[in-house]
């Protein structure tokens, strides 16, 4: 039953961020993305990252709910549509682990445009790729 | 018969021949409407004046038949020289002498058209774009994945650059100016003339929320409260939800308004910045049309990924 609740609160939370953030034509960045990273084609979890650009920087949170996360920094190279963005998650153990987040935004112009590319937290690394939300 | 056939032909031939000659110089649809202290155009009316100077039926040598259906004869009127206009007379006013600065009443109603297809125009050298601003700039010259495309109301100087023409309505009686613009959603965005500011708190819309007011014969209209769901213009200016945008309107005459607005992004751009004149023209003796965006339209497949083999390399336009 708790549990039950606690999935329900968690789709509210999400749905009430992914409204407060439906801009599609402002900065690239802003916006709701979806998509899994993982250390393997097998090894998937799922990835919901939300980014805003307040004029000067871009913040955001990842997978909103529970466990969220804030973004520590994140940043957009337009020159070749690098993105980069970095946050610290606590583990299982209560200890905090640092994701560090690479990709390539590709089909900037459209509002479905993706960001793709490598994470590494410690010595762990994987593949992400994440679509933003029309 | 044989001399009556060639005859209805040599004066058909003759007919085609001088509907050519008539058209290449203009007079056959009426010519390109004179600039204000060219042919045509007369004394601008005294200020203050408490008859109004209306110019005379602006139907006169427009000849347009009333657009039905999208692609059909109404659509031009793009101001570019072979609008339906009537030859220019000086600027109509209302009776306390205020510019009028849509139709005429009792007189056949008209639109503008031809404007603002892209703010930089003329000195894209010198906005001062953030770098993201320009990188997107630059792609979307590229992929003009437009959402005017798919249909969202766009506003700012998106809504005077639709190729069927915006109406303005003025209700003075409520204190209102409304903006219709064809194509799109078949939406409109109201300015507020009485004298009212801007909400303390605005849920960001696509036309944002616009007060105007006098300056002179100028209309200066301050909007405040967009959204990101639209492009500002057709070549796709970025912005961003703090954008404040100020629109200067100055009829010069019956024919021509002159537009120039002013964008302050800091979301955007460095620092405000200012557009060259951008000319709006007047086609007389139109009104808009039923225009249903929504029917056969493509652009909706090919944002959301159907097509994402779509060869980016070249110039795409849904």
């Amino acid at each position: 039953m708790k549990l039950k609740v606690l999935i329900g609160f968690s789709l509210l939370v999400i749905l009430a961020l992914s409204t407060a953030a439906t801009a599609q034509e402002g900065h690239p960045m802003t916006g709701t993305w979806y998509g899994d990273f993982g250390s393997s084609p097998t090894n998937r979890n799922d990835l919901t990252v939300i980014m805003n650009w307040d004029g000067k920087a871009v913040n955001g949170i990842i997978n909103p709910g529970p466990d969220v996360v804030k973004i520590k920094s994140a940043t957009l190279d337009s020159t070749k549509w690098a993105v980069h963005f970095e946050a610290d998650a606590k583990n299982k153990a209560g200890g905090m682990d640092h994701f560090v987040f690479d990709g390539t935004m590709k089909n900037v112009v459209a509002g479905n445009r993706t960001i793709s590319g490598t994470w590494t937290c410690g010595t762990t690394k994987g593949d992400f790729k994440i679509q933003r939300d029309l | 018969m044989r001399r009556s056939k060639l005859t209805i032909l040599l004066a058909s031939g003759g007919a085609t021949l001088l509907f050519l000659a008539l058209t290449m110089t203009g007079i056959g649809q009426g010519g390109a409407a004179p600039a204000a202290g060219q042919r045509g155009a007369q004394a601008p009316a005294a200020q203050g004046t408490p008859a109004p100077a209306l110019p005379a039926a602006a139907g006169a040598a427009g000849g347009n038949a009333a657009g039905g259906n999208r692609g059909g004869g109404n659509r031009g009127g793009n101001g570019r020289g072979r609008g339906n206009a009537a030859p220019a007379q000086p600027t109509p006013r209302w009776p306390d002498g205020k510019p009028m600065m849509g139709s005429i009443p009792g007189q056949p109603t008209g639109r503008w058209s031809g404007c603002c297809t892209t703010l930089p125009q003329g000195m894209l050298d010198k906005i001062p774009f953030q770098p993201w601003a320009k990188a997107v700039y630059d792609q979307r010259q590229i992929d003009q994945f437009e959402p005017h495309t798919r249909c969202h109301a766009s506003g700012a100087a998106r809504q005077f650059s639709t190729p069927y023409g915006t109406e303005l309505l003025e209700m003075r009686d409520l204190q209102r100016i409304y903006i219709m613009d064809e194509g799109g959603p078949h939406s409109y965005r109201i300015i507020y003339m009485d004298g009212r500011q801007h909400p303390a708190k605005l849920i960001p819309t696509n036309y944002g929320h616009s007060v105007g007011h006098w300056e002179g014969d100028t209309l200066v209209v301050d909007t405040v409260g967009y959204n990101e769901k639209f492009w500002i213009d057709t070549r796709g200016t970025p912005h961003t939800n703090q954008l404040h945008f100020v629109e200067r309107f100055t009829r010069t005459d019956s024919n021509t308004m002159q537009y120039v607005a002013t964008i302050d992004d800091p979301g955007a751009y460095t620092a405000p910045w200012t557009t060259q004149v951008m000319t709006m023209r007047w086609t007389a003796n139109s009104d808009l049309f039923e225009y249903i965006c929504q029917d056969n339209n493509h652009g909706p497949e090919l944002m959301i990924g159907s097509q994402e083999s779509e060869d980016r390399t070249r110039q795409f336009v849904p």
